[in-house]
């Protein structure tokens, strides 16, 4: 009887419980694209291709990645659900192909990103040296949207030429590598100052613009890792204590200072979008209404009508998902976030190294914390800010962050599954065998 | 390592309580709100409904049947047509000009839209179309027909009669209007504008109900005072005067409030101030954004902008940029007749599925409290002198016994053309009549006097309503 190989110890994974999974996963996408393919009308090529490539592509996905890591499947599957529900949906909603077939090409792309966030997840912590040369490269790039401005009332996108791509977006998981770097340092304060500072005036920078959702995430992002890495409760608390003080002075503040008039109204849209008053509550009233609308089993899938909702393919995502599938659906994706995020906690816990584990737990962090932004924004618990929905929303460079981020986490898990396959080596002799 | 996986499993929990109350909220918030949401009106869903619903029918108090459809897409209306034409913003349109209608505004209940989508299902299924909701409205078709016929030919205008009890609205008429049955017909440019709802209008002296209740909350022992009126007060380089050069001379409130001095009420809303006079009529429900489940009304204002005496003196008499809708004006009459409680209006007195299985019936809601119940007994004893002996005196329904008639007239300036006549305004009811709880206001635009024209007019609709037996 021969030792357990990595091949073996591959297997052994692969053989467990998570296939059944997988499969359901890939008759979803399957489903849904034929129904989105024949249904009224001349059939349409695109469902009827992307029918084939969702679960073909899932499938060659997952085989690619375990090629490369010991990687999670059970994340790698419930991510790839989320991807797939966005193509779904957008192609499901909008009467034009364009921007599901923008998004299947974005998700490609995006696989690339993944396996390069998984290998940067997998090795240990960058050099410092490397980081605090890029740090001010990150904070020229923050300020590009300045430089080429588009229309939009908030400017936080950059277009050069007809590429347009959100700086604060990419920046997301870069500073989610570079605190989990500074802050797994039990050096100190000044090491930690460093990090701090760089993370202040990426919030200054998006304060300026202003992209108050991503403000917020990083913010959030900041202290929560600040907190875990450093286990300063006192500090933390104070800091929050402190934002919640400033929030409500900047509150009191806002309606006399003419340069934050558009984030006064929209704050005034938000208490009272029934009035008609303004323009743009029209968004969130059609965006209560798809809502709404879904009921206990919604539309069905292609006879919704969340195009009326304005940015429905990025801002009210799930107002849309609501309407095509239903409230209870709708309840279970946010379950498949509540399952992302457990499973990720326990993978940071089990982490062999302070990186790692602030590592994986940071980017899951910055991921739920976005979908309960965008989320509460769009059931009007909260102002609507502009955050995505990770993984569902349209958007280029929101799956390529987003998948990014999972690729640090797979990442991660498959640095614990080997270190994990070491120990029980070492601890057997070499002579663990797959029973 | 070990308090860094304690901090992550904090960190954790809180994440998946924060989830967990957001689902848990999104339920209520769903389970809450849906039945709202989707009967918003600006829901564009209804086009597409109405291609595979029969829409239900819209039915006056009486179970008279206004409109009706057959087959999905069509509308029928009924044959008479002045009732048709008085009701036609009542009932709404198929083309959603007139968008406060009840083919409009609830279209989403004629379609019955609540099971999304289930209708699409049915008839792919069986190839029957889905039929909507029957809509029983609280309005009498045959007192509005008579309004329509007694209103004065030609002129523009609102009628609106309400019960100030439950807060039904008995009867809306608004002036030019619109044939639903043929929306080809050219037709003036604001007929499609519901003024009882949606035109806000200066109330002149009709507000003097409100500097009435404000000056007995604020100003004690104002009721015994004696007042004086020469015709004319100069405030500043601001001369007030009293309608039509009349001078008042010497009097009491009661006499002022029923002869209708403005000398008397504008120097009676400067002692107030512009704060004082602007809370009463806040509480009255000025400058608030109406959200009701049945009607969609326009806000009314008063001193919104500059809040200086001038401005005080000209809100005190119903001038200036104070302005109110029809209906608003009824509520408030209705207000003080129901001991300072205001209902809120209701339109739709039942609603039944196309089985005749009733879903929901009218249920009577307080909007609001407005003043005391003895300072509302207060005001409606000086309206009842106005209708008594003072300008509304025209109100008076003749051989009526059961209780007694109250009101205020207004002659509203609204241009400084001095050619053009002003709108002639009449609003009260029926004091302690518990058969007929009427509240009604009456507005003729350019009609002159309100006490000559207007009041004559509500005296005869408020007996045709007794008549009629309406509650």
């Amino acid at each position: 009887m021969a030792g357990i190989t990595p091949e073996g110890y591959r297997k052994k994974m692969t053989r467990t419980y998570e296939l059944p999974l997988l499969y359901m996963v890939m008759l979803f996408q399957f489903a849904c694209m034929l129904l989105l393919a024949f249904r009224d009308g001349p059939v349409e090529t695109f469902s009827l291709m992307m029918s084939v490539c969702l679960p073909a592509g899932t499938y060659i996905g997952l085989k690619i990645l375990e090629r490369f890591f010991y990687a999670d499947r059970c994340i790698y599957i419930l991510v790839a659900f989320l991807l797939s529900l966005g193509v779904i949906l957008l192609r499901a909603v909008l009467k034009k192909e364009t921007e599901a077939s923008e998004q299947a090409l974005f998700i490609g792309v995006g696989f690339v990103f993944l396996l390069i966030g998984a290998f940067v997840g997998s090795r240990s912590g960058m050099n410092e040296k490397f980081l605090f040369f890029m740090m001010p490269v990150c904070l020229v790039m923050m300020l590009l949207p300045f430089v080429f401005k588009t229309s939009s009332a908030a400017n936080n996108w950059v277009r050069i030429g007809s590429v347009q791509f959100q700086p604060s977006e990419i920046m997301k998981p870069v500073l989610i590598v570079m605190l989990a770097r500074g802050f797994s340092d039990k050096d100190g304060w000044r090491k930690w100052l460093v990090y701090i500072a760089f993370s202040v005036l990426a919030c200054g920078i998006l304060f300026m613009q202003p992209d108050l959702g991503s403000l917020v995430i990083f913010f959030f992002i900041t202290v929560s890792m600040f907190f875990i890495g450093t286990g300063r409760w006192k500090t933390t608390l104070f800091v929050l204590a402190l934002a919640a003080g400033g929030v409500g002075a900047f509150l009191s503040v806002l309606d006399k200072v003419p340069a934050f008039s558009y984030l006064a109204s929209r704050i005034a849209i938000w208490k009272n979008p029934w009035s008609g008053e303004y323009e743009n509550a029209r968004q969130i009233v059609q965006g209560l209404i798809s809502i709404a609308s879904g009921g206990y089993f919604g539309a069905g899938l292609g006879l919704g009508s969340a195009d009326r909702v304005a940015v429905v393919s990025s801002d009210y995502i799930f107002a849309a998902l609501t309407e095509e599938f239903g409230t209870p659906f709708s309840l279970l994706v946010l379950g498949v976030y509540l399952l992302i995020l457990i499973r990720v906690s326990v993978i940071a816990m089990n982490a062999r190294s302070r990186y790692h584990a602030l590592l994986s737990f940071g980017c899951v962090f910055a991921l739920t914390g976005q979908m309960l932004l965008i989320v509460c924004g769009n059931l009007h618990i909260l102002p609507l800010t502009g955050v995505t929905l990770p993984f569902v929303s349209a958007g280029g460079s929101s799956i390529l962050a987003s998948m990014t981020m999972a690729g640090l986490v797979l990442g991660v898990s498959s640095v614990n599954a080997e270190d994990e396959y070491d120990d029980l080596m070492r601890l057997s002799n070499g002579r663990w065998r797959d029973e | 390592m070990k308090e860094m996986r304690s901090a992550i499993r904090l960190v954790a929990v809180i994440l998946v309580i924060v989830i967990a109350a957001v689902s848990i909220s999104y339920g209520f918030i769903i389970k809450e709100n849906r039945a709202k949401w989707i009967n918003l009106a600006n829901n564009t869903r209804v086009a597409d409904a109405k291609k595979i619903t029969v829409q239900g029918r819209v039915l006056d108090a009486t179970g008279l049947v206004l409109s009706e459809s057959s087959a999905p897409g069509e509308r029928h209306y009924i044959q008479n047509d002045n009732l048709r034409r008085a009701l036609s913003h009542t009932i709404g349109d198929q083309k959603n000009m007139s968008f406060t209608g009840v083919e409009n505004l609830h279209a989403t209940k004629l379609l019955d839209m609540s099971e999304t989508k289930t209708g699409y299902m049915i008839q792919k299924l069986t190839g029957q179309s889905p039929v909507g909701n029957d809509l029983y409205l609280t309005v009498s078709a045959e007192l509005t027909e008579y309004i329509y016929d007694i209103f004065p030919a030609w002129k523009s205008g609102a009628v609106c009669v309400i019960n100030f009890e439950t807060g039904a609205i008995l009867s809306m008429l608004s002036l030019p209007n619109y044939d639903p049955a043929d929306m080809s017909l050219e037709v003036q440019d604001t007929a499609y504008y519901n003024r009882v709802l949606q035109k806000r209008y200066a109330p002149g002296s009709t507000f003097k109900m409100i500097t009435l209740t404000s000056a007995l909350e604020n100003l004690s022992g104002v009721a015994e005072e004696e007042f004086a009126c020469s015709g004319i007060w100069n405030y500043s380089d601001f001369a007030l005067r009293c309608a039509s050069g009349a001078v008042h001379g010497e009097m009491s409130l009661t006499q002022a409030f029923a002869d209708s001095c403005n000398v008397t009420f504008g120097s009676l809303a400067h002692r107030l101030g512009a704060a004082r006079l602007k809370k009463t009529a806040e509480n009255f429900g000025f400058n608030y954004e109406f959200n009701f489940e049945d009607i969609r009304m326009n806000a009314s204002h008063i001193l919104t902008a500059r809040m200086n005496a001038e401005d005080a003196i000209q809100a005190g008499i119903g001038q200036g940029t104070t302005e109110v809708t029809p209906l608003h004006m009824a509520m408030i009459s209705g207000a003080i007749a129901n001991k300072g409680v205001m209902m809120e209006p209701k339109l739709i007195k039942e609603m039944k599925n196309a089985q005749g299985v009733t879903l929901s019936t009218m249920t009577s809601e307080v909007f609001k409290t407005v003043t005391t119940p003895e300072i509302a007994e207060e005001v409606a004893r000086y309206m009842y002198e106005t209708v008594r002996g003072g300008t509304g005196t025209r109100a008076a329904i003749s051989g009526y016994t059961d209780g007694y008639v109250c009101g205020k007239t207004g002659s509203a300036e609204w241009t400084n053309d001095k050619g053009k006549d002003t709108h002639a305004w009449y609003t009260g009811f029926l004091y302690g009549d518990k058969a007929h709880p009427y509240a009604i206001a009456v507005v003729v635009e350019e009609g002159g006097y309100g006490g000559s024209v207007a009041a004559p007019l509500a005296s005869k609709i408020l007996k045709k309503a007794m008549q009629l037996g309406l509650y």
